[in-house]
């Protein structure tokens, strides 16, 4: 097994031209330079409006226009937001939904990818079909949450892994790039006697860090961002998810004045500002994690293997 | 009715994902969305906050019951001191209270026999403190005498999680219902029977058990019957409707006057938007907007079908016969009404896509200076969080102006009334079946509509002193913990809606009777104790075609003959079969 | 080998008979041979069949008049009626045009998009810059579309910034979010701005893949920058790209429902019907779960129709496909 690996030297590309590369010519250069500006403008602009409303008081939001900074910032809506613990506790609730999700959505999408990416077994290719089917045709409410209940799993948090524990679609994208691993590699380690687990855990697996990394991102943030099943699934409202609750805030923030409010002194946050700090606290936790799995899919890890 | 969406329902009864429109977008559930309109229906705007203000120190709660009353009963007590009380002067008016009034006990110890009841309930608020930490659940459960578990559901997946839970089968102990939101469902349920006919607990004799059931007015339990029977206990919810307020500070600016006809009234909103009334030397002011998705989600600032006469969805005619608004020349005239105004540029540019909380904020940021919402927005300037204190925030200048129908409308301007309720909670079937169980809820739901000014009435609104709520100046104000713990944990009923203003007393006489003039000319729509198949599948359909075809006659896309066309296909549609239905339903 | 003296056909056959005896195992002996693999494989399946196929015979209410208190049992079965219903419904085949439309500039234009801008990114020398990059071009993907179209409407609306500017300056006002003729490029534009910076991420992840030694080759003999990404870098990542096509067109019909909901007020159901909002408004709004059903056997037919052609026409390029 070691050989095998062995003979496919990883090499990280740090900053810097690669050897191979030119450096590119001026136009080039200032094409891509505006090119980039301008991407860079055009997806920024929104984040920055959207923390600043986040950090307006109600008079910069009544004054209307383009706010890129609150010139009398505020920190009402996201107190509003924080007080009561609420959010605290859904945070926890969604960071181990997450963590845990995550960890058994992946082990086993990874598991029937890999069964799945030999041509050699028989019924694999059923198995496929099987799943491709669910790409196409998808079950509806109403039986979905029949089966929830009868499989006992109402108000569990297994009901918020388990349906959708495997997507077919990241499913298709993992054994595609199994597949594509070259297979003199396997071959070599097979012929060492490797067993099929220990290609998976050393050949496979190890080659596979970008694809691994972001099929994790995906059904991590899938996890973060759900809610519906939450709904249909939980009806105690103590273990509801991030996601859930923020929107409650919205909600709440643009009915009308319900029958008894807090102290007049303090009127709550215009409707704006508590949406906007909902998208900060809900989307800041993924802007934290993404950085530490962004360098797998940015990174080459593949080199000069081949010629065995 | 404003109908209300239900989003995610679509991923999962339609076979597909929600769509890959990248490349990747991870074929799970999009990213969450808040609501794009927030509730039309009025919620209530009777009883807002009592605030810091220089009040009588209201005594503690004195114990009144009578020794013959029944145990676990209410008591019927009359509400507060004569002092201070501005009665009702007609049935659907509010009462109004100037003063905080002493508390007096209204219910005699416990409605439930122990054990647990379940409640799915919808929520517009974030979910309460959970039980264990929350001391004003407790409190709750050990005066009603059972344990309380509420189903917390919000508003937006309120449709969905009503049709998993009937589906799932057994359904909770009590259930809210609001066709409002969720017509077609909710009716095709009660209709097979999925909950119990209340009617023999809820009429004559067997209601008087429940005294504040009792004091609820006839149109209350009249207008949310289903095929002639009681299904439900109703929310109560302030009957009069709306009407339109205006910039009043504009008007003086631009040297107009209030509106005395149909043609100054167009003028008046034209000039909002040409006239400069701000003085910013911009031009970033307009007349109105608009909000809703129904027939009246063009008139949602109601300056237009409320001024013809339109009647309210349907119109009775002598010889029984009924005719629907689309076909009215009201309506015609109506909508004309409101092309011109688009045409002329009166509309803010973005309405055909407002949302709610858009218009609402451009009226309050001052970009537009016509709107409507509920009317406790309206009452005065000094209440924090309304409509008016917030517009007065932005600009100190501001006044607004209510514009009633009979003024530019004449003799027959008509308001919409509002059913009086919001929403009703049934009992399902199978709990139905025992007797004693039924009684038991009702004791509940019964002691959940306290009269105001009750102790009961102070402890559902304010929890418990010092820990929801503390006592300043002899005036209760709740704070945050209370509203955590409060949420919507007993949001399926409330007690009779009364004009209770503490930050501005003064507010409440003119309150009243402006409350008065609205129900004076007040229509009801008239099918809505009526029974059609038809409606039940279509309303959503037609409510939908209703609103296309409005707009595109009146953001100028088609010419007002397109009507003509719109109503022949809302016949063809289902709406000629949804007429007779309602006819042979009329007609007994 | 055994020689008989039967004719020849006969005589081959029996040869190769044997020789196959001799040589391929048969069905059992290569399941005996794989038994480890079927551990990895029997959980995930048994989890399809479970979660997924079960309630997927849920869909039997396409051909009910369901109703959810009356159940699978009692709800009347009414055959192909739903079906009946939506073909001949009128705004049906409107939402349907409208959503092959879209689908079809989504495909020419939304599909490369983040194919581009990934090949950008990749040829940025820098890492920090070209992680940064990447993740200032991700933000918009995590707002929620109420929130992109109120942005939108901020900027491009009739109110909105662009309008402003232009009315102080004395010109005509545009009409961008509100024009039913502009809907789908606006559409699509939307759809691009929201997704580009997320979808790069698979490519980018595909492009760590092609061996650096790939390069170095082609630079020897003298290929520039556009020869290297013609005959190394797409061909590196074309599987990955053959497969997203082909995945996406078993979506065909599904562009998605909230972008559409919210607009289509102001632009009208002639421009912004889709099928998503179209079931909406009749099937879960009226109640119409089996209707609901019906359209989602539809688009599930239609999607296997398209995936299976896709498919093979990549197989026929000598791709891998999907299966």
């Amino acid at each position: 097994m070691a050989t095998a690996l062995e003979r496919s030297t990883t090499v990280t590309v740090t900053s810097g031209r690669p050897a191979w590369m030119e450096p590119p010519g001026p136009p080039e250069q200032v094409a891509k330079t505006l090119f980039l500006v301008a991407i860079a403008v055009v997806m920024l602009f929104p984040f920055v409006y959207v923390v600043a409303i986040s950090f307006s008081s109600a008079k910069d939001v009544l004054a209307g226009g383009l706010i890129l900074w609150p010139k009398n910032p505020s920190l009402d809506a996201y107190q509003a937001i924080l007080r009561g613990g609420i959010v605290a506790r859904a945070l926890l609730v969604s960071t181990g939904l997450a963590v845990f999700g995550t960890a058994a959505k992946m082990v086993a999408t990874v598991a029937l990818a890999y069964g799945l990416s030999k041509r050699a077994v028989p019924g694999a290719k059923l198995v496929l079909f099987l799943v491709l089917g669910t790409l196409l045709f998808r079950p509806g409410l109403i039986p979905s949450y029949l089966l929830v209940k009868n499989l006992g799993l109402i108000d569990t948090y297994q009901s918020l892994i388990l349906p959708g524990l495997i997507s077919a679609f990241y499913l298709v994208i993992l054994r595609n790039f199994f597949m594509n691993i070259p297979q003199e590699l396997i071959e070599a380690a097979r012929l060492d006697g490797g067993s099929d687990w220990q290609v998976l855990w050393h050949i496979v697996l190890p080659l596979s860090k970008a694809v691994l990394a972001v099929i994790a991102l995906f059904y991590g943030v899938d996890i973060w961002n759900a809610f519906f099943n939450a709904v249909l699934y939980l009806n105690d409202a103590s273990m509801w998810p991030v996601q859930l609750v923020l929107r409650q805030y919205v909600l709440q923030g643009s009915a009308m004045a319900s029958a008894i409010t807090l102290d007049p002194n303090q009127p709550p946050p215009p409707a704006q500002t508590l949406q906007m700090a909902i998208v900060v606290v809900a989307t800041l936790p993924i802007l934290v994690v993404y950085p530490f799995l962004q360098r797998y899919f940015t990174r080459g890890v593949l080199s000069g293997a081949i010629k065995a | 009715m404003a109908m209300r969406h239900s989003r995610r329902a679509l991923l999962r009864t339609t076979l597909g994902l929600t769509g890959i429109t990248s490349l990747l977008a991870a074929c799970a559930p999009a990213t969450p969305a808040s609501p794009t309109s927030a509730p039309v229906a009025p919620k209530p705007t009777s009883a807002p906050p009592p605030a810091p203000t220089t009040l009588p120190t209201p005594a503690p709660p004195a114990a009144t019951a009578p020794a013959t009353a029944p145990p676990g009963g209410s008591l019927g007590t009359p509400t507060a001191l004569a002092e201070g009380k501005l009665p009702s002067p007609a049935v659907g008016v509010p009462d109004g209270f100037t003063m905080m009034p002493k508390l007096l006990k209204s219910y005699d110890g416990k409605p439930g026999r122990g054990g647990k009841v379940t409640v799915f309930t919808i929520a517009y608020q974030p979910p309460p403190v959970p039980r264990d930490q929350n001391q004003m659940w407790q409190e709750l459960e050990k005066r009603l005498g059972v344990t309380w578990e509420p189903i917390i559901t919000p508003q937006p997946e309120y449709g969905n999680k009503s049709a998993a839970l009937i589906a799932g089968g057994n359904l909770p102990d009590l259930f809210y219902l609001n066709p409002g939101q969720n017509a077609a469902p909710q009716y095709k349920a009660m209709d097979q029977g999925a909950f119990t006919d209340l009617t023999a607990y809820l009429t004559g004799e067997a209601l008087k058990a429940y005294k504040n059931l009792s004091t609820f007015p006839d149109y209350m339990w009249n207008n949310v019957k289903f095929k002639n029977k009681i299904i439900g206990v109703p929310k109560p919810l302030q009957r009069n409707g709306n009407i339109a307020f205006y910039r009043g500070d504009w008007v003086k600016k631009l040297g107009l006057d209030a509106p005395k006809s149909m043609d100054v009234l167009h003028d008046l909103l034209v000039a909002f938007a040409r006239g400069d009334p701000t003085g910013s030397g911009q031009k970033d002011t307009w007349g109105l907007g608009r909000y809703g998705t129904d027939w009246g989600g063009w008139d949602s600032t109601l300056i237009a079908f409320n001024m013809f006469g339109t009647p309210f969805n349907w119109r009775k005619n002598p010889d029984g016969t009924l005719t629907h608004q689309i076909e009215t020349d009201e309506f015609r005239m109506g909508i004309d009404f409101l092309r011109r105004l688009y045409a002329d540029g009166a509309f803010h540019p973005d309405s055909a896509g407002m949302t709610f909380a858009q218009c609402q904020g451009a009226f309050i940021g001052g970009k537009i200076g016509a709107h409507s919402e509920g009317l406790g927005n309206f009452y005065s300037p000094t209440i924090a969080s309304t409509v008016y204190f917030k517009m007065r925030q932005a600009d100190p200048n501001a006044e607004l102006v209510g514009l009633y129908p009979t003024q530019a409308g004449g003799a027959k301007g008509v308001t919409r009334n509002t059913q009086g309720s919001f929403g009703y909670t049934a009992i399902p079937a199978a709990v139905g079946k025992d007797e004693e169980r039924v009684k038991e809820l009702l004791r509940i739901l019964d002691y959940l509509a306290p009269p105001f000014g009750s102790e009961e009435w102070f402890f559902l609104g304010y929890g418990i002193e010092g820990v929801d709520h503390q006592v300043t100046n002899g005036v209760p104000v709740l704070n945050e913990r209370g509203i955590s713990e409060r949420g919507d944990l007993t949001y399926i009923m409330a007690g009779l809606p009364t004009l209770f203003i503490p930050q501005a007393p003064d507010a409440v006489a003119p309150a009243q009777k402006m409350a008065h003039e609205i129900l004076k000319i007040g229509i009801d729509d008239l099918s809505w104790p009526l029974y059609s198949a038809t409606d039940i599948a279509k309303r959503a359909e037609l409510n939908q075609f209703g609103f296309d075809s409005m707009t595109a006659i009146i953001t100028g896309r088609q010419p007002l003959s397109a009507l003509d066309d719109a109503i022949k296909e809302w016949k063809s549609r289902g709406g000629e079969q949804t007429r007779k239905e309602f006819e042979q339903a009329l007609a007994g | 080998m055994a020689t008989t003296t039967t004719p020849d056909g006969v005589q081959a056959l029996q040869v190769s008979a044997t020789a196959t005896a001799r040589s391929a195992p048969s069905l059992a002996q290569r399941m005996a041979r794989e038994r480890w693999m079927y551990l990895f494989i029997i959980p995930g399946a048994a989890y399809f069949v479970i979660f997924e196929y079960l309630p997927l015979l849920g869909n039997v209410i396409a051909f009910q008049d369901f109703s959810p208190f009356l159940g699978f049992r009692d709800s009347p079965f009414i055959g192909l009626e739903n079906f009946r219903r939506l073909f001949s419904d009128a705004d049906f085949k409107l939402a349907l045009v409208n959503t092959l439309q879209i689908e079809v500039l989504q495909l020419i234009f939304a599909f490369p998009a983040p194919l581009v801008l990934a090949l950008v990114l990749n040829s940025i020398v820098s890492a920090p810059v070209k992680r940064s990059m990447q993740s200032i071009a991700y933000l918009p993907h995590f707002l929620s579309w109420v929130i992109v179209i109120a942005l939108w409407q901020q900027v491009f609306g009739g109110a909105g910034f662009v309008n402003q500017l232009l009315r102080s300056q004395g010109l005509d006002t545009i009409n961008i979010m509100a024009n039913p003729d502009l809907a789908k490029p606006l559409f699509v534009l939307q759809s691009i701005w929201k997704e580009i910076g997320w979808g790069t991420i698979i490519f980018l992840a595909a492009l760590t893949r092609i061996e650096v030694e790939l390069y170095e080759a082609a630079v020897v003999d003298g290929a520039g920058g556009w020869r290297r990404l013609w005959h190394v870098t797409l061909p590196g990542i074309r599987s990955v790209i053959v497969l997203l096509l082909i995945l996406r067109l078993g979506h065909m019909l599904s562009v998605g429902f909230e972008q559409y909901f919210l607009q289509r007020g102001a632009l009208g159901p002639q421009a912004a019907e889709v099928l998503d909002t179209f079931v909406y408004f009749r099937g879960i709004q009226g109640g119409d779960w089996g209707f609901a059903a019906a359209v989602g056997l539809v688009r599930g037919v239609v999607g296997t129709a398209l995936i299976v052609t896709a498919n093979s026409v990549a197989k026929r390029f000598g791709e891998e496909g999907i299966y």
